[in-house]
């Protein structure tokens, strides 16, 4: 049932990326007639990183840049937590920009007073 | 026709991805930044910002020499808190501001980070960050010249990381104890 959820949440994500980028390619109308149709962008996507983002029976957080973010976009595939303790166990998976490097970032995070273990990954559709 | 292969490509990247899901595996750092023995760059940067926190500490970069352009953001990754502190570093080591010299190693996917292999902050000594790399570099003969001073936790280490050539080359230095741990620094010969 989760795995449907984050099956079915990852394609969501993947087809608003594609679609933007079709949005990108198209242009607009008018440019189009009057010049030479410009070249589609070559699209490819990543591989899982090489090492989840973990972390594992104590509070902190796992930082993984992912890829440039001015030309792509990223998902998670990947949240696994384990060895829940009680409510103070608060973990978390999460992609955002990092501002400092200019790329997308992964986190992967167990809040403070938490004991349990979180594994986060993450690919990226890049056009160029 | 770009919209219906985009579509196409979509329908193979959401499969892609279910698959993806159920993916997992462990990895090293060696996975990331290359074997021990792997070449490393030299860096000159400036700490921006310091996370001295688990599961590994980690500090944003700013680029001032060496190898890499000049005004790249990078981050610096490292040991988990308690083993930086093995090896003899600890947090009040490092300010915002300091400058760093660095014996590096890179992504091995392109993305903005460093592996440090030693650091030297400020005029500070060039201080080792991975002691199977020392292993593997005083195994070969070449530590000596490369001004790294070695870590506190050195000495005792068990060497079965640096690899088996440079285990046994080790051992035949007359650097492992009874118990195949690293003794370090060499012992002085006796006189008579």
């Amino acid at each position: 049932m989760k795995q449907g959820l984050i099956s079915a949440l990852v394609a969501a994500v993947v087809s608003i990326g594609a679609w933007q980028a079709m949005n990108f390619a198209r242009g607009d109308g008018a440019t189009e007639a009057a010049a030479p149709a410009a070249p589609p962008p070559v699209l490819r996507y990543t591989d899982e990183l090489v090492e989840d983002g973990w972390v594992a029976r104590a509070p902190g957080a796992d930082e993984k840049p992912l890829e440039r973010a001015s030309n792509s976009i990223c998902y998670l595939t990947k949240i696994e937590i384990k060895g829940i303790q009680g409510p103070e166990d608060a973990n978390s998976c999460a992609i955002g920009i990092d501002e400092f490097t200019g790329f997308w970032q992964l986190t992967a995070a167990v809040g403070e007073g938490g004991r349990s273990e979180v594994r986060c990954n993450a690919r990226c559709l890049v056009w160029q | 026709m770009f919209a219906a292969n985009v579509r196409s490509r979509v329908l193979v990247l959401a499969v892609s991805s279910i698959a993806a899901v159920s993916a997992s595996a462990h990895h090293s750092s060696q996975a990331e930044f290359g074997p021990f023995a792997s070449p490393t760059i030299d860096v000159e940067a400036q700490i921006v910002a310091i996370n001295w926190g688990n599961p590994h500490i980690s500090m944003d970069l700013t680029i001032t020499g060496g190898t890499l352009p000049v005004g790249e953001h990078w981050r610096l990754v490292s040991h988990p808190v308690r083993i930086m502190e093995e090896y003899g570093f600890q947090r009040g080591d490092f300010a915002v501001g300091d400058s760093l010299k660095l014996k590096t190693w890179l992504h091995v996917r392109k993305q903005p980070l460093l592996w440090p292999r030693a650091i030297q902050v400020n005029d500070g000594p060039m201080r080792s960050n991975l002691r199977f790399t020392d292993m593997i570099d005083i195994a070969s003969g070449v530590f000596d010249s490369l001004n790294i001073v070695a870590p506190l936790n050195l000495n005792g280490s068990p060497p079965a990381r640096a690899g088996e050539e440079t285990a046994k080359k080790l051992a035949e230095m007359g650097l492992l104890d009874a118990n195949g741990l690293m003794i370090w620094p060499p012992p002085t010969p006796s006189r008579r």
